[in-house]
């Protein structure tokens, strides 16, 4: 859960094998084999969708996307599946901030929007078919339809 | 028991007498309801006092496998966006036989659309629904200290006055929760849990949770929503029904008019507004109606903190026509859309059919609560057939 504590031996790992960073919100440089692993997910030849670099790691249950700006860092990330996945792992810093704004009390049951200021994040579906996106707005380069983040 | 959990409890136990608990079923050969029928209250006496807008509540009779020891549990959510029975610990007084699993036990961690989720054990339970008889099934207890919940779980809700309502009864058109999907491990959902952690778990279908309707004798093809109308300015109540089957019995015929739409493999249909199609289901567990207002509608979102409701100046009203998966004859539904604020003002609307809010990115229609107000509403189950045709579909 806490990405943190971990990165300063994935930096050591990463001097020996792969990009040293995580492959989460915000973050530069993503070792997205890193990211498919730890899900247990295959990873996809990456792609463009939304005017950025996407890339797309599989599951039998699930799907997860990571847009990443022309700079190399991962500004939205999409999901869908039967189950969501390990957003402390794919929201990286902005995990407790999701986590503490999401936890604000709220009436009936529908799709979600929670902004934290810097962060939006929106969930929608039903069983067998979860989606949910987070995304950083100030980060996301211009002419970005936010309707393709997803 | 301290006097943390006496705390804990009060509240539930007030709510659990506030929802009929301990009533039974007619005895067969009673003149009574036919056997097939499902009482839902929306936001009435079936539902905990101070329920939510739009919440369908329903009551099952739980028992321990094939014995006569069995607790009716009340306000449960009538969820046709979602699959199994789902049961908080605080209001089980039964003790379930665990479904094992590898070395251990089964347990579930199972998301939903708001981002919520629900940890706990799988359990073998004896269910009956309305006056059907009895169907021995996986449930889930939901117990968001029980052992060592996954990252996906780390948050999942921990009370019924957290979630609003002592548990969910899901019956949508799929007969297992997950299906194929959790017969592989690493499924995200299922974990055998042992006496120190809790591993990824490949399940077989029939250790999954399980479709109660499914697993009905008789009266297991799918089943209908039956809802009264309410007037635009909404109500404080409604009491309608579930009917168990489609077409086995005199009360569940489809209408020669109803519009069969079939469904892909995620259970959609597809709606048509605005000139474009999105995918769609039909899901009484969300309380409005969620889509993304097509452009120039003049629907926008209320200020915060009500942000995830529309507030037109006035009444609006967008055209829709939704299809099956795969084409085919199509039903047009007017939609109409009020000012959330405005309808839900007066402390006395708990039921309105006219709230309607944004949907994250515009691919999806959610076609929640209101839209089953004043219609009856047909779930044809995957894998079974009806006047209606295959399942799995939906008709209306």
């Amino acid at each position: 859960m806490d990405i943190r504590v971990p990165s300063r031996f994935l930096v050591l790992l990463g001097l020996l094998a792969a990009p040293p960073a995580l492959a989460a919100l915000g973050e530069a440089e993503p070792s997205v084999a890193r990211d498919a692993q730890a899900l247990s997910m295959d990873r996809q030849p990456p792609s463009v969708r939304a005017g950025l670099a996407v890339h797309e790691l599989r599951s039998a249950t699930a799907t997860v996307r990571e847009y990443l700006a022309p700079d190399g860092t991962v500004v939205a990330v999409a999901w869908s599946g039967a189950a969501p996945p390990d957003l402390g792992l794919l929201l990286g810093a902005y995990a407790g901030e999701y986590r503490a704004a999401a936890a604000a009390p709220r009436a009936g049951r529908g799709p979600r929007h929670v902004e934290t200021g810097r962060l939006v994040v929106d969930t929608w579906g039903h069983a067998r078919a979860l989606h949910g996106r987070a995304y950083l707005p100030s980060r996301l380069p211009a002419g970005v339809n936010l309707d393709d983040l997803r | 028991m301290t006097s943390a959990d006496a705390r804990r409890l009060a509240p539930l136990l007030l709510s659990l007498a506030a929802c009929g608990g301990g009533s039974s079923a007619p005895p067969a050969g009673q003149a009574g309801p036919p056997p097939n029928v499902l009482p839902v209250s929306v936001d009435g006496a079936g539902c905990s006092a101070g329920s939510y807008l739009n919440k369908p509540c329903v009551s099952v009779t739980v028992c321990e496998p094939r014995t006569s020891t069995c607790q009716t549990i009340g306000d449960l959510l009538l969820d046709t966006g979602s699959v199994g029975l789902r049961v908080f610990s605080q209001v089980l007084t039964l003790h379930l036989p665990p479904v094992s699993s590898g070395g251990g036990s089964l347990a579930e961690c199972v998301g939903y659309l708001d981002g919520s989720a629900h940890w706990g054990p799988v359990v073998l339970a004896s269910v009956a629904l309305g006056s059907e008889p009895a169907v021995e099934i996986p449930v889930q207890v939901i117990d968001a200290t029980y052992a060592s919940p996954p990252a996906a779980c780390q948050a999942a809700e921990a009370s019924p006055a957290a979630a609003g309502f002592n548990g969910i009864l899901g019956v949508g058109t799929f007969e297992q929760d997950c299906g194929p999907g959790c017969t592989v491990t690493s499924n995200g959902m299922y974990y055998a849990c042992g006496a120190a952690s809790c591993a990824p778990a490949a399940v077989a279908l029939a250790s999954q949770l399980q479709n109660p309707v499914a697993a009905l004798p008789v009266d297991n093809n799918g089943l209908v929503i039956r809802l009264p109308g309410v007037a635009a300015a909404g109500a404080s109540a409604v009491e309608g029904e579930v009917l168990l089957g489609i077409g086995t019995r005199s009360n569940n015929v489809p209408p020669g008019s109803a519009v069969a739409l079939p469904l892909d493999a995620s259970g959609e249909f597809r709606t048509t507004l605005g000139g474009a199609t999105v995918t769609a289901f039909l899901d009484t567990g969300s309380n409005g109606l969620f889509f993304a207002a097509p452009p120039g509608a003049g629907l926008a979102a209320c200020a915060a903190p009500d942000a995830a409701w529309y507030c037109p100046a006035s009444t609006v009203t967008v055209d829709t026509s939704s299809s099956g998966a795969t084409g085919g004859p199509a039903a047009a539904v007017p939609v109409q859309v009020g000012n959330f604020l405005a309808l839900t003002a007066p402390a006395s609307v708990n039921v309105c059919g006219l709230v309607a809010g944004p949907v994250g990115p515009a691919s999806s229609f959610d076609w929640g609560l209101p839209f089953h107000l004043g219609r009856d509403v047909y779930l044809g189950l995957e894998g079974r057939r009806s006047s209606l045709g295959a399942g799995p579909l939906v008709a209306w």
